[in-house]
């Protein structure tokens, strides 16, 4: 008798125990989330204004224009505002939205700025994390290609090495160029690679001859 | 009024170009698609007024204020509100967010105008290491010395750079009469009209200094003072 009631106990105590370990798990993860979150891009702003001013002048412009102009904006809006649950996408999606936030650029640059997207089609579909691709882009151009009278040529490449998958996103600029907050979105952008992959993603800059290349590798996960 | 539009943009320049046509009194005379090429048209052109984008390429529309020695009227334009702070330690006149609201721009350019009249009204007198900003009203008499114009206020006497000729195209007429070929006069701060012995007029100003008028100019005045 005296046995089954210390085996209760140890039971009740290890019922305890169990659950504090649960909790204590799920404020991890719910910190992880939180910190995820946090750190996802937004949606630039001074695009955004910027953006609608083209579309207002085009109006009147080239109407037509002008409607392409507000469908590719509330694709992108849509997807901005309608991420679900997954902190990642296909990249073919990602990509998808990344060319309609530049179509939306090329109206407001014009000739200043040239793009080219070479994506390996079976890299398609394995999963990146959301608005990265947008983060880089959107550095090229606020700190690369914006700050050049000419403009320059952005290009778009992803390809799959063995087990990796690897993005590159190369701008005319110059690193020297670059502002402090230029620094901040490439942390955070660093900061979801660890939390996500752990070690095994990275995110290298680099700048040589008046070009500047953001490059991420990612492990394939299955 | 004569404006530039400073935007990287071409389709915001347009905009602008657009709305301002609901404005008669402002004339675009150029636009400009980054710092260097304002700094230009600025030199060029002096304009009264600049509707200034902050962010582009090269040169930052602050980076352009630092630049001038006359800075004309700015008026901000940008599409994010982050630098607001700033454009006013700059003296920026006002500050406009893209896509720009009709009324806004409007209201923007009530304070332009309101900012010009008190300017008009104002001047910046300066006479080697000595400078003072006068109200025109308070000068009661501008005198010709060659090319250079001495202009009395208060106690002060100090010689300017202009002609009185150009001077007095610069001034209002119902109060700056000129009384002949050396002096205007400041009608308000007349205090006696005296007839001179040749049939002409000598005015006596507050303060007592006397001016003599000539004959075409004495008749004139007469109609102008109902004598």
């Amino acid at each position: 008798m005296a046995d089954l009631r210390r085996s209760h106990i140890s039971l009740v105590v290890l019922y305890a125990t169990i659950r504090r370990y649960r909790a204590s798990l799920e404020m991890q993860l719910t910190l992880r989330e939180s910190e995820l979150r946090a750190l996802e891009a937004q949606l630039d702003p001074h695009f955004l204004f910027n953006c609608l001013n083209s579309i207002r002048a085009m109006i009147i412009e080239n109407p037509v224009e002008a409607q392409s102009m507000v469908t590719r904006l509330a694709n992108l809006l849509r997807y901005n505002l309608q991420r679900d649950t997954r902190h990642t996408a296909a990249l073919a999606r990602e990509v998808e939205v990344v060319c309609d936030y530049l179509a939306l650029e090329s109206a407001r640059f014009e000739e200043r700025l040239r793009v080219e997207v070479d994506v390996e089609r079976r890299a398609a579909d394995i999963p990146v994390p959301t608005m990265l691709l947008q983060t880089l882009v959107e550095n090229g151009l606020k700190h690369g290609i914006r700050l050049l009278p000419e403009g320059g040529r952005l290009l778009i490449k992803a390809c799959l090495k063995q087990d990796r998958l690897v993005m590159e996103v190369e701008n005319s600029g110059s690193l020297d160029l670059r502002s402090d907050d230029a620094g901040v979105g490439l942390r955070n952008a660093r900061e979801r690679l660890r939390l996500l992959y752990g070690g095994r993603a990275a995110l290298r800059l680099t700048g040589a001859d008046g070009r500047v290349k953001a490059t991420v590798e990612i492990p394939i996960v299955p | 009024m004569n404006a530039l539009i400073v935007d990287d943009e071409r389709l915001a320049r347009q905009d602008l170009r657009r709305l301002l046509t609901a404005h008669a009194e402002i004339e675009i005379v150029a636009e400009a698609r980054n710092g260097e090429e304002a700094l230009k048209r600025i030199q060029q052109e002096s304009p009264d007024l600049v509707f200034l984008d902050i962010q582009m390429p090269g040169m930052s529309g602050f980076d352009l204020l630092e630049r001038l020695d006359d800075v004309p009227q700015i008026i901000f334009t940008t599409a994010y509100d982050e630098y607001a702070l700033k454009a006013f330690e700059v003296n920026a006149l006002d500050y406009l967010l893209k896509p720009v609201a009709p009324e806004r721009l409007a209201a923007a350019l009530r304070k332009v105008r309101m900012l010009r009249q008190a300017r008009m009204e104002q001047v910046f007198v300066r006479d080697g290491e000595r400078c003072w900003i006068i109200r025109l009203r308070d000068i009661f008499l501008l005198e010709s010395e060659g090319n250079y114009t001495r202009l009395y206020f208060g106690k002060e006497r100090p010689l300017i750079p202009r002609s009185l000729a150009a001077l007095e195209e610069r001034l209002d007429a119902t109060t700056f009469f000129r009384a002949g070929r050396k002096h205007i006069v400041n009608l308000h701060w007349i205090d006696k009209v005296e007839e001179g012995v040749a049939g002409n007029l000598i005015v006596v100003l507050q303060g007592g200094r006397t001016v003599e008028m000539s004959r075409r100019q004495s008749v004139r005045l007469r109609n102008v003072l109902g004598l």
